[in-house]
């Protein structure tokens, strides 16, 4: 009996550890969060609070995207692969991600705030500091779809297949997202019930890049989101259900986000396919050619 | 969505002369952009003494008090020999001074050693604004030097108020409506105009 078959191993040894070894593209969709992971928990510990901390974020931003660009163009060289692509109708998939994310913002806002209130907070007048904060998640929210959708995901779904991906790259954002300080903190409960946030939300982006297979829509999706939510002045007084709330949104979002992207597959291909004259059509301006000719 | 629903992006245009140009210049980009923060940084760090933090909630509910924390760095201040200076701390809202360490308290100031950080807490206002409002806050920090105030620092934010509306209240009845709007254009354009493309 082989050693293979006693630790129940595929008999092709296409294993994940051995292509991690000789340094495969899942290796470096680990190595790449790794960094990503590392500079992000880097800048909210020294960053956090301090006037630096949305240059040095969007700096750090900045950076993540370049490298993983770099590490595209000299390893695999496929961007489109990757999502650097505009899919047809494109208008028409950025509307979809637009609408997505108001009726999110929305229904998390709105939904909570109709039962227990609102907390009012004032306006944001429009300057310089509103735009750089805009440019900041905008570039925050690029950083992250590049490196968790556009390489992390795409890489691993070749070797672990379409659901196994979706979660690890879930699990892998949110360990992203929040900062490890955050869990020593004295509300463990709400820092878990954020991670739990970007859980979903990463489940749910991963399946609108997995359908789409484009990161305009992921992008686009995730920036309106946040920039709504910092612009709008108004909040849901915390109830037990905000959160629950937010949770479900993302739920009911996946099949409504797959409704409208089939609808646009269906537009395609039925743009795809050529016009054909069937015989009758044929014969009858065969018969006017003929007579216009006699 | 298979290859024939893609038509080429404009990535797939660019020859590899193209990309590696437009990286040299994103590399550009990212150093310029590090040029400008890293002067702003030395300026904090020729300081004698500096706030490194400032921690504070920027949603206060009305009526309730405010806490905000102030980290401390004494990078070269010393009195008479001693490796330790005394400071305090002046709090301005709205260009209106709201506390004077030295002049409003007993203790009038505090020490921090040399090369040391010292955290203050100070929990001492609330504003019983009837509306959603924004105050300007402004913290300086004094170094005693042997009686005479030397201005080390000087750090500014901004706090909102926040008040409690249902849902009938004209904000949120505005912000609602505006929602539905859009999301019914979007709607119209994703699903019913844009079944004609």
């Amino acid at each position: 009996m082989s050693a293979d078959s006693i630790l129940f191993l595929p008999p092709d040894n296409n294993l994940l550890v051995e292509k991690m070894l000789r340094g495969s593209p899942e290796i470096r969709c680990l190595g790449i969060f790794a960094l990503a992971f590392a500079v992000r928990q880097a800048t909210a510990a020294f960053f956090s609070n301090t006037s630096y901390e949305t240059g040095v974020g969007s700096l750090a931003s900045f950076g993540m995207t370049l490298i993983t660009v770099l590490v595209i163009r000299f390893s695999d060289r496929d961007f489109r692969e990757h999502g650097f692509l505009l899919p047809k109708r494109a208008n028409r998939l950025f509307g979809v991600s637009l609408l997505l994310a108001f009726v999110y913002v929305f229904v998390v806002i709105f939904v909570p705030g109709s039962v227990s209130g609102f907390e009012a907070a004032p306006g944001i007048p429009v300057s310089w500091g509103l735009l750089f904060s805009v440019g900041s998640t905008i570039l925050a929210v690029v950083a992250a779809e590049v490196v968790f959708r556009g390489y992390v995901q795409t890489g691993l779904e070749k070797a672990l297949g379409s659901y196994v991906s979706i979660a690890l790259v879930s699990v892998l954002f949110t360990l992203y997202m929040v900062p490890i300080t955050a869990y020593f903190t004295a509300d463990f409960a709400g820092v878990l019930g954020l991670a739990l946030l970007f859980l979903a939300e990463s489940l749910f982006l991963c399946f609108f890049f997995s359908e789409t297979k484009t990161l305009m829509c992921t992008i686009a999706f995730a920036a309106t989101a946040r920039i709504l939510e910092a612009i709008t002045p108004l909040e849901p007084t915390a109830s037990d259900y905000t959160m629950l709330v937010s949770l479900m949104c993302y739920l009911f979002l996946v099949p409504i986000m797959q409704m409208f992207v089939a609808e646009v597959k269906e537009q395609n291909a039925r743009a795809d396919v050529v016009p054909d004259l069937d015989a009758e059509d044929q014969i009858d301006i065969d018969v006017r050619l003929v007579n216009r000719f006699e | 969505m298979s290859p024939a629903t893609i038509k080429p992006g404009w990535c797939d245009t660019l020859n590899t002369k193209k990309l590696d140009f437009l990286f040299l210049l994103a590399f550009l980009s990212f150093f310029f952009i590090l040029s400008v923060a890293v002067p702003a940084r030395s300026e904090a760090e020729q300081k004698n003494a500096n706030f490194v933090k400032v921690s504070h909630n920027p949603r206060i509910p009305a009526g309730a008090k405010a806490a905000w924390t102030f980290v401390i760095y004494n990078a070269n201040c010393s009195e008479n020999g001693q490796n330790m200076a005394r400071f305090f701390i002046v709090l301005y809202t709205d260009n209106e001074l709201l506390l004077n360490e030295y002049n409003d308290t007993q203790y009038k100031t505090w020490s921090c050693n040399k090369t040391d950080t010292v955290t203050r807490n100070y929990n001492i206002m609330a504003w019983q604004d009837m509306r959603p409002t924004s105050h300007d806050l402004r913290a300086e920090l004094y170094w005693t030097d042997n009686s005479t105030f030397r201005l080390e620092d000087t750090t500014s934010f901004t706090v909102n108020v926040i008040v409690h509306i249902p849902l009938q209240h004209i904000l949120a009845t505005g912000y609602f409506a505006a929602y539905l709007i859009v999301c019914f254009v979007l709607f119209y354009y994703v699903y019913v105009k844009g079944l004609d493309d």
